[in-house]
Protein backbone atom coordinates (compact mmCIF):
# COMPACT_ATOMS: atom_id res chain seq x y z
CA UNK A 1 0.00 0.00 0.00
CA UNK A 2 1.22 3.77 -1.15
CA UNK A 3 1.62 6.00 1.75
CA UNK A 4 -0.91 8.46 -0.04
CA UNK A 5 -3.36 5.58 0.49
CA UNK A 6 -2.21 4.53 3.90
CA UNK A 7 -2.47 8.75 5.03
CA UNK A 8 -6.49 8.57 3.32
CA UNK A 9 -6.70 4.90 5.32
CA UNK A 10 -5.73 6.83 8.48
CA UNK A 11 -7.99 9.73 7.95
CA UNK A 12 -10.95 8.04 7.21
CA UNK A 13 -10.27 6.00 10.28
CA UNK A 14 -9.76 9.11 12.72
CA UNK A 15 -12.71 10.76 11.58
CA UNK A 16 -14.82 7.81 10.65
CA UNK A 17 -14.70 6.40 13.97
CA UNK A 18 -14.04 9.24 16.13
CA UNK A 19 -15.83 9.54 19.82
CA UNK A 20 -15.66 11.23 22.81
CA UNK A 21 -12.90 10.11 24.68
CA UNK A 22 -13.98 9.24 28.58
CA UNK A 23 -10.88 8.67 30.34
CA UNK A 24 -11.20 11.77 32.69
CA UNK A 25 -13.72 11.58 35.33
CA UNK A 26 -13.81 15.36 35.73
CA UNK A 27 -14.53 16.55 32.21
CA UNK A 28 -17.44 14.44 31.79
CA UNK A 29 -19.19 13.58 35.02
CA UNK A 30 -18.80 16.72 37.27
CA UNK A 31 -20.30 19.97 37.94
CA UNK A 32 -18.94 23.34 36.79
CA UNK A 33 -17.03 24.12 39.18
CA UNK A 34 -14.84 21.24 39.30
CA UNK A 35 -14.23 21.37 35.62
CA UNK A 36 -13.39 25.01 36.00
CA UNK A 37 -11.07 23.68 38.45
CA UNK A 38 -9.28 20.68 36.28
CA UNK A 39 -9.30 23.89 33.25
CA UNK A 40 -7.81 26.54 35.84
CA UNK A 41 -4.86 23.85 36.73
CA UNK A 42 -4.48 22.31 33.24
CA UNK A 43 -3.72 25.99 32.22
CA UNK A 44 -1.53 26.67 35.45
CA UNK A 45 0.85 23.73 35.00
CA UNK A 46 0.79 24.48 31.22
CA UNK A 47 2.22 27.82 31.43
CA UNK A 48 3.85 27.55 34.89
CA UNK A 49 7.35 25.67 32.98
CA UNK A 50 7.28 27.99 30.01
CA UNK A 51 6.89 31.25 31.92
CA UNK A 52 9.96 30.13 34.51
CA UNK A 53 12.40 28.82 31.62
CA UNK A 54 11.38 32.33 29.58
CA UNK A 55 11.98 34.54 33.18
CA UNK A 56 15.48 32.26 33.53
CA UNK A 57 16.38 32.89 29.27
CA UNK A 58 15.22 36.18 30.52
CA UNK A 59 17.86 36.42 33.20
CA UNK A 60 20.39 34.94 31.42
CA UNK A 61 20.17 36.73 28.78
CA UNK A 62 20.00 40.18 30.90
CA UNK A 63 23.08 39.11 32.85
CA UNK A 64 25.35 38.57 29.89
CA UNK A 65 24.41 41.87 28.68
CA UNK A 66 25.27 43.08 32.02
CA UNK A 67 28.94 41.46 31.52
CA UNK A 68 29.38 42.46 27.86
CA UNK A 69 28.54 45.76 29.12
CA UNK A 70 30.89 45.77 32.01
CA UNK A 71 33.73 44.08 29.59
CA UNK A 72 34.09 46.41 27.35
CA UNK A 73 34.09 49.79 29.95
CA UNK B 1 27.57 28.33 33.20
CA UNK B 2 29.83 30.42 31.51
CA UNK B 3 29.61 32.70 28.50
CA UNK B 4 32.42 32.82 25.78
CA UNK B 5 33.45 36.84 26.05
CA UNK B 6 34.61 39.19 23.72
CA UNK B 7 37.98 38.80 22.97
CA UNK B 8 40.34 41.81 23.85
CA UNK B 9 43.69 42.55 23.09
CA UNK B 10 45.02 41.92 26.11
CA UNK B 11 43.92 38.18 25.37
CA UNK B 12 45.93 38.09 22.43
CA UNK B 13 42.85 37.21 20.40
CA UNK B 14 42.70 34.19 22.32
CA UNK B 15 38.92 33.54 24.32
CA UNK B 16 38.62 34.60 27.72
CA UNK B 17 35.30 32.54 29.47
CA UNK B 18 33.40 34.29 31.98
CA UNK B 19 30.90 32.79 34.52
CA UNK B 20 27.36 34.34 33.43
CA UNK B 21 26.24 32.44 36.80
CA UNK B 22 28.44 30.31 39.60
CA UNK B 23 27.51 27.08 39.30
CA UNK B 24 25.92 27.01 42.86
CA UNK B 25 23.69 29.54 41.77
CA UNK B 26 22.30 27.62 38.33
CA UNK B 27 22.12 24.24 39.74
CA UNK B 28 19.80 25.59 42.72
CA UNK B 29 17.98 27.60 40.54
CA UNK B 30 17.52 24.40 38.57
CA UNK B 31 15.69 22.26 41.31
CA UNK B 32 13.69 25.28 42.58
CA UNK B 33 12.14 25.19 39.17
CA UNK B 34 11.88 21.27 39.41
CA UNK B 35 10.32 22.34 43.02
CA UNK B 36 8.13 24.85 41.61
CA UNK B 37 6.34 22.34 39.38
CA UNK B 38 6.09 19.63 42.15
CA UNK B 39 4.56 22.33 44.39
CA UNK B 40 1.95 23.09 41.24
CA UNK B 41 1.14 19.54 41.14
CA UNK B 42 -0.01 19.56 44.54
CA UNK B 43 -1.78 23.09 44.53
CA UNK B 44 -3.33 21.07 41.52
CA UNK B 45 -4.53 17.73 43.11
CA UNK B 46 -5.28 20.14 46.12
CA UNK B 47 -7.88 22.65 44.02
CA UNK B 48 -9.54 19.65 42.00
CA UNK B 49 -10.39 17.69 45.56
CA UNK B 50 -11.64 21.01 46.74
CA UNK B 51 -14.22 21.90 44.22
CA UNK B 52 -15.55 18.06 44.02
CA UNK B 53 -16.37 18.77 47.45
CA UNK B 54 -19.75 20.51 48.27
CA UNK B 55 -18.35 21.65 51.96
CA UNK B 56 -14.81 22.51 52.21
CA UNK B 57 -13.38 22.16 55.06
CA UNK B 58 -15.58 19.14 55.71
CA UNK B 59 -17.91 19.89 58.74
CA UNK B 60 -16.79 16.65 60.86
CA UNK B 61 -13.26 18.16 60.45
CA UNK B 62 -11.34 20.64 62.63
CA UNK B 63 -10.83 24.15 61.54
CA UNK B 64 -6.97 25.09 60.99
CA UNK B 65 -5.29 27.87 63.42
CA UNK B 66 -5.75 30.51 60.74
CA UNK B 67 -4.66 33.20 63.29
CA UNK B 68 -1.33 32.23 64.63
CA UNK B 69 -0.17 30.59 61.24
CA UNK B 70 -0.76 34.29 59.78
CA UNK B 71 1.77 35.21 62.65
CA UNK B 72 3.89 32.20 62.14
CA UNK B 73 4.26 33.75 58.60
CA UNK B 74 5.18 36.86 59.18
CA UNK B 75 8.88 35.40 61.26
CA UNK B 76 9.14 33.16 57.80
CA UNK B 77 8.62 36.46 55.90
CA UNK B 78 11.13 38.30 58.50
CA UNK B 79 14.09 35.31 57.77
CA UNK B 80 13.47 36.01 54.20
CA UNK B 81 14.22 39.97 54.28
CA UNK B 82 16.75 38.89 56.95
CA UNK B 83 18.76 36.78 55.24
CA UNK B 84 18.35 39.16 52.15
CA UNK B 85 19.81 42.13 54.14
CA UNK B 86 22.54 39.73 55.56
CA UNK B 87 23.73 39.27 52.17
CA UNK B 88 24.03 43.17 51.09
CA UNK B 89 25.83 43.44 54.35
CA UNK B 90 28.36 41.00 53.31
CA UNK B 91 28.61 42.91 49.74
CA UNK B 92 29.30 45.98 51.66
CA UNK B 93 32.20 44.56 53.68
CA UNK B 94 30.90 43.80 57.20
CA UNK B 95 31.23 40.41 57.35
CA UNK B 96 30.19 40.40 61.06
CA UNK B 97 26.96 42.13 60.77
CA UNK B 98 26.26 39.96 57.97
CA UNK B 99 26.65 37.05 60.19
CA UNK B 100 24.66 38.58 63.18
CA UNK B 101 21.82 38.62 60.16
CA UNK B 102 21.73 35.56 59.32
CA UNK B 103 21.90 33.94 62.64
CA UNK B 104 18.37 36.35 63.62
CA UNK B 105 17.19 35.13 60.17
CA UNK B 106 17.90 31.27 61.19
CA UNK B 107 16.25 32.03 64.55
CA UNK B 108 13.19 33.38 63.28
CA UNK B 109 12.92 29.83 60.84
CA UNK B 110 13.89 27.95 63.65
CA UNK B 111 10.83 29.95 64.77
CA UNK B 112 8.37 29.01 62.53
CA UNK B 113 8.91 25.45 62.23
CA UNK B 114 8.39 25.19 65.99
CA UNK B 115 4.86 26.73 65.58
CA UNK B 116 4.60 24.24 62.84
CA UNK B 117 4.97 21.57 65.09
CA UNK B 118 2.96 23.03 67.88
CA UNK B 119 0.18 22.99 65.30
CA UNK B 120 0.12 20.22 64.04
CA UNK B 121 0.42 18.15 67.76
CA UNK B 122 -2.64 20.83 68.38
CA UNK B 123 -4.11 18.95 65.25
CA UNK B 124 -3.63 15.70 65.72
CA UNK B 125 -4.93 15.80 69.31
CA UNK B 126 -8.23 17.29 67.60
CA UNK B 127 -8.49 14.33 64.98
CA UNK B 128 -6.62 15.60 62.15
CA UNK B 129 -4.64 12.87 61.20
CA UNK B 130 -3.15 12.01 57.13
CA UNK B 131 -5.89 9.53 57.30
CA UNK B 132 -8.42 10.99 58.49
CA UNK B 133 -9.94 12.29 55.57
CA UNK B 134 -8.60 13.80 52.17
CA UNK B 135 -8.92 17.55 54.03
CA UNK B 136 -6.32 16.18 56.71
CA UNK B 137 -4.38 14.41 53.74
CA UNK B 138 -4.00 17.48 51.69
CA UNK B 139 -3.16 19.38 54.95
CA UNK B 140 -0.43 17.13 56.04
CA UNK B 141 1.15 16.90 52.55
CA UNK B 142 1.12 19.91 51.14
CA UNK B 143 2.08 21.89 54.51
CA UNK B 144 4.67 18.91 55.84
CA UNK B 145 6.24 19.05 51.97
CA UNK B 146 6.79 22.75 53.01
CA UNK B 147 8.13 21.83 56.20
CA UNK B 148 10.75 19.32 54.88
CA UNK B 149 12.04 22.41 52.61
CA UNK B 150 12.30 24.52 55.78
CA UNK B 151 13.92 22.13 57.43
CA UNK B 152 16.32 21.05 54.81
CA UNK B 153 17.19 25.09 54.41
CA UNK B 154 17.22 26.05 57.57
CA UNK B 155 20.25 23.36 58.39
CA UNK B 156 22.16 24.58 55.22
CA UNK B 157 21.92 27.90 56.27
CA UNK B 158 23.58 27.08 59.60
CA UNK B 159 25.94 25.45 58.09
CA UNK B 160 26.88 28.52 55.86
CA UNK B 161 26.53 30.44 59.16
CA UNK B 162 29.17 27.87 61.28
CA UNK B 163 31.30 28.65 58.28
CA UNK B 164 31.29 32.13 58.27
CA UNK B 165 35.28 33.83 58.73
CA UNK B 166 36.66 30.95 57.68
CA UNK B 167 38.17 29.71 54.84
CA UNK B 168 35.71 27.03 53.90
CA UNK B 169 33.12 30.15 53.58
CA UNK B 170 32.22 30.72 49.81
CA UNK B 171 29.96 33.66 48.80
CA UNK B 172 28.89 31.52 45.62
CA UNK B 173 27.68 28.85 48.40
CA UNK B 174 25.45 30.84 50.20
CA UNK B 175 23.85 32.68 47.03
CA UNK B 176 22.75 29.22 46.37
CA UNK B 177 21.55 28.98 49.67
CA UNK B 178 19.44 32.31 49.24
CA UNK B 179 17.85 31.63 45.90
CA UNK B 180 16.36 28.07 48.41
CA UNK B 181 15.47 30.44 51.09
CA UNK B 182 14.02 32.65 48.85
CA UNK B 183 11.93 29.76 47.51
CA UNK B 184 10.57 28.42 50.86
CA UNK B 185 10.17 31.74 51.91
CA UNK B 186 8.10 32.82 48.76
CA UNK B 187 5.86 29.82 47.98
CA UNK B 188 4.85 29.78 51.83
CA UNK B 189 1.98 32.48 51.77
CA UNK B 190 0.87 30.65 48.31
CA UNK B 191 0.26 27.91 50.36
CA UNK B 192 -0.96 29.63 53.57
CA UNK B 193 -3.74 31.47 51.22
CA UNK B 194 -4.74 28.69 49.61
CA UNK B 195 -4.72 25.76 52.20
CA UNK B 196 -5.92 28.00 55.19
CA UNK B 197 -8.11 30.53 53.96
CA UNK B 198 -9.71 28.91 51.09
Amino acid sequence: MKLKSKGCLFFVALFGFLSRAEACPVCFQSGGEERWAFYFTTALLTVLPLLMVGCFIFFLRKRFVQLEAEHSA
Amino acid sequence: MTAVAVSSPESNGSETRRQLLPSSVLGTLMFVLSEMMFFGALISAFLIVKAGNVMWPPPDQPRLPVEITAFNTLFLVGSGILVYVSNKSLANGDEAKAKKQLGLGILLGSLFVLIQGYEWMQMLGHGLSLTSSTYGSFFYTIIGCHAIHVVAALLILVKVYLSFSKTTFKRTTYWGVQVFWYFVVGVWPVLYVLVYLS
